[in-house]
């Protein structure tokens, strides 16, 4: 640093004729000052006087707060490398070339293996179609027909199952999660997202199932497992389609199993009625000893897309499929195995619950339908959550019902912490009494404590 | 005077009923009215335009300005509030000023005195509380109250310190006699440099005296002007050079080439740390003509320390 001469030095520190007599600003303005919240104009007459008062930039000096030093701005240039479209751009052309020499350098009796398995994928039981389809079913089918059929032969080219309107679009109550789709219920195909949507999907299908995720451990040798397998059972796709939800009761006849119960345990109103809700059945194969590929459904129009995107990649889409529907299905089945060993009447005591016209329902295995479940008065209830016995149901007024005893008794959640306005979009039971719920107007809270206390979080 | 006040200043109503519900005024046992009457008191104080009033009243801390006004009048509530919130933070601060804990809890407990008001005015106490205008957060006032009373303090101390202290602390002092460096007159300079200082922007005098006169760190003055330190190094060097380029200009018209006015600033003498009177004085006939120039002088000067050392 340079060095100033002397004279500077000194006729620096002489008092300025300007501010000899001048009053010292008093503690508020050095404050605001220190602070950075003062108008340009005071400013700069604050920092007049600080250029020639030692004792009013000694008081600032000390004054500042240590925090400010986080505040500091600091701006460098960008280098190319910097913005992350290239850095992604770049790892997606790498991965990109190595599948494509991989492709190349594989025999052509491996290459056609997607029109080998097609052989080999038997098709699902026929679905009975709901006696009474319902109003948004309908309008959804009547909406999107031609994209419709165009994944139906999509699908069909790739080996699967045509999709039935009906069952695509069936609501499930159960464990994992619902998506609103022009005003019904789509439930997700695990199938033909992205692998990293897929894997997050996957964790939290195993995670809402029954909110037992399998220990890190079993966790690991579920998805070594998997990964050893999946290069043979190329006609394990399609075969999350079977993860459905714990039965209502053992001794129930095994219900028909719908093509897209990605068995959630959260389910929205809005939703067709009718039709048998999917449950596991008894009979059915469990999907880690599968030896036959079921294929129940087929990816829709959405889906379809997402392979595209997926296409980037290096994985083929089935085998992506594949990898993350068993470690999907590995999780479900962990998280059943779980379940069972710390509660014997897991299955006895899991019902299935589903939203209707605004309105609980509650899923009869004796009868095969669903009845209404009385909650609250004039609330119109938008999600429900179950886990276990316990049962949570937002509506769209900001209402939250809270039940322990599998419904028979409700509990309001009563808080000030979100706007009556807001409607429940969102809604996870994590654990005993624990869940966590999105609202409509993007604020997530959750508690830990049976609805008692709320935190919010992001 | 609130009331006059409330009356010269006009106040948005539904922003100031916006700000008043915002204070919990009314819990600090604080009307609208009176709460009125302080805010358009700080903008009286503060402002001089309509424009400014309205930008300060959308910035004040409402919150803490009723906090602190609530303590001033002497409310329970807001008591029990502020030592919740601030008493920690308050010791914190004097910690972080003084570096001592001893000294920094003998700073505190002063102010404390001072914030809870022992002194008596018209048999209405005091209190330091109610100098706070809500511009910036109470407990960043807190903290520029403290580091005020350690200044003076500290100042007042020092003048006290007896002669023997600061032999003892090593400081030495310039005798008296012949070894005082000649006054040479140096109006010319001075006034140059002054006016090379007064183009200087206020920022550019702060930073300049911030790190030349009292050696703060580039750091400690960015965090200041919340700036990034490099910005401060960039500056610093830059008015460096603005200033001696200003008085070079200035000397300049007052007459003198340019060789003369970087040799009148470069043979400040007060930049030489020898003692010019002993080779000004032995500067024969031959000399003279060097010391014209400062190069001469520094090369008398060091012939002169040459000379005056012990011939073996």
């Amino acid at each position: 640093m340079s060095n100033l001469p002397h004279i500077v030095r000194q006729r620096l520190a002489a008092p300025s004729s300007g501010n000899a007599g001048a009053d010292h600003p008093d503690a508020d303005l050095l404050n605001a000052f220190a602070e950075r919240r003062l108008a340009a104009p005071e400013r700069e007459r604050v920092l007049a006087h600080l250029g020639t008062c030692a004792h009013c930039r000694e008081i600032v000096a000390l004054a500042t707060p240590e925090e400010a030093a986080t505040q500091a701005v600091f701006t460098p240039g960008r280098s190319w490398w910097s913005i992350r479209s290239y850095q992604y751009g770049a790892i997606a052309a790498a991965l990109a070339l190595v599948a494509a020499g991989l492709v190349l350098l594989r025999p052509a009796n491996e290459r056609s293996f997607v029109s080998n398995n097609v052989a080999k994928v038997e098709q699902p039981p026929a679905m009975p179609k709901p006696s009474t389809p319902s109003a948004d079913t309908d309008a959804y089918s009547a909406a999107e027909p031609a994209k419709q059929r165009e994944a139906e032969q999509k699908n069909e080219a790739r080996g699967f199952a045509p999709l039935k309107k009906d069952e695509s679009r069936t609501q499930v109550g159960g464990v994992g999660g619902g998506r609103a789709f022009g005003g019904a219920i789509v439930v997700q195909q695990p199938t033909a997202q992205p692998p990293k949507e897929l894997d997050k999907l996957a964790d939290n299908y195993g995670f809402q199932a029954g909110n037992l995720k399998a220990r890190p451990q079993e966790k690991s040798e579920n998805l070594n497992r998997a990964d050893t397998r999946r290069d043979q059972e190329t006609a394990q796709v399609g075969s999350a389609d079977l993860m459905t939800l714990p039965l209502a009761s053992k001794a129930a006849p095994p219900p028909p199993v719908p093509a897209a119960n990605a068995a959630p345990a959260v389910a929205h109103s809005g939703a067709p009625t009718g039709g048998t809700p999917p449950t596991r059945s008894a009979g059915m194969k469990d999907l880690s000893t599968a030896e036959t590929v079921e294929v129940t459904s087929a990816g829709t129009a959405e889906a379809q897309s997402n392979v595209a995107t997926g296409a980037l990649l290096a994985e083929t889409p089935a085998k992506r499929r594949a990898r993350a529907l068993s470690t999907a299905a590995a999780k479900d089945e962990q998280a059943k195995q779980n379940a069972l060993a710390n509660d014997a009447n897991y299955n006895a005591r899991t019902v299935l619950w589903r939203i209707s016209s605004g309105r609980l329902q509650q899923f009869d295995a004796s009868r095969n339908a669903y009845d209404d479940v009385a909650v609250s008065g004039t609330s119109r209830l938008s999600i429900v959550g179950s886990l276990g016995t316990e049962v949570w149901v937002g509506g769209t007024d900001g209402t939250l019902y809270y039940s322990n005893d599998q419904g028979a008794h409700w509990i309001p959640v009563r808080t000030g912490a979100w706007s009556k306005d807001a409607t429940f979009v969102g809604l996870t039971p994590t654990a005993l009494r624990s869940v966590e719920v999105h609202l409509s107007n993007g604020e997530r809270w959750r508690s830990a404590d049976g609805g008692a206390s709320w935190s919010k979080y992001q | 005077m609130g009331v006059t006040l409330a009356k010269t200043i006009s106040l948005d109503e539904k922003l100031f009923a916006q700000k008043y519900a915002e204070s919990h005024g009314a819990d600090y046992g604080l009307s609208a009215a009176q709460f009125r009457a302080i805010v358009t008191g700080i903008a009286e104080k503060y402002c001089s335009d309509a424009k400014e009033r309205d930008a300060l009243f959308r910035s004040l801390r409402y919150e803490e300005l009723a906090l602190a006004r609530g303590c001033a009048a002497g409310n329970e509530r807001a008591w029990t509030e502020f030592l919740n919130r601030y008493r920690g933070k308050l010791y914190e601060s004097a910690r972080s000023i003084t570096r001592d804990d001893g000294s920094a809890r003998e700073l505190a407990d002063g102010i404390y005195a001072e914030l809870y008001g022992t002194e008596l005015r018209d048999g209405v106490r005091r209190t330091k509380l109610e100098h706070y205008s809500g511009r910036g957060s109470l407990e960043g006032w807190l903290r520029t109250v403290l580091a005020q009373e350690w200044v003076n303090r500290y100042r007042k101390v020092k003048r006290e310190v007896s002669i023997e202290e600061q032999e003892e602390a090593g400081v030495q002092f310039a005798a008296n006699g012949e070894s005082t460096p000649v006054q040479i007159d140096h109006a010319q300079l001075a006034v140059a440099t002054d006016a090379a200082l007064a183009e200087l922007s206020s920022e550019e005098r702060y930073i300049l005296a911030s790190y030349h006169l009292d050696g703060r760190k580039l750091a400690d003055i960015a965090k200041t002007l919340g700036v990034h330190e490099s910005t401060i190094s960039r500056k610093v060097e830059k008015i460096a050079g603005q200033v001696r380029t200003g008085i070079l200009k200035h000397l300049q018209k007052g007459g003198m080439s340019r060789r003369q006015a970087e040799e009148a600033l470069e043979t400040d003498v007060r930049d030489v740390q020898i003692d010019v009177r002993t080779p000004l004085a032995q500067a024969g006939p031959e000399n003279l003509s060097d010391t014209i120039s400062g190069r001469g002088l520094q090369a008398g000067a060091a012939r002169a320390f040459r000379e005056s050392e012990p011939k073996q």
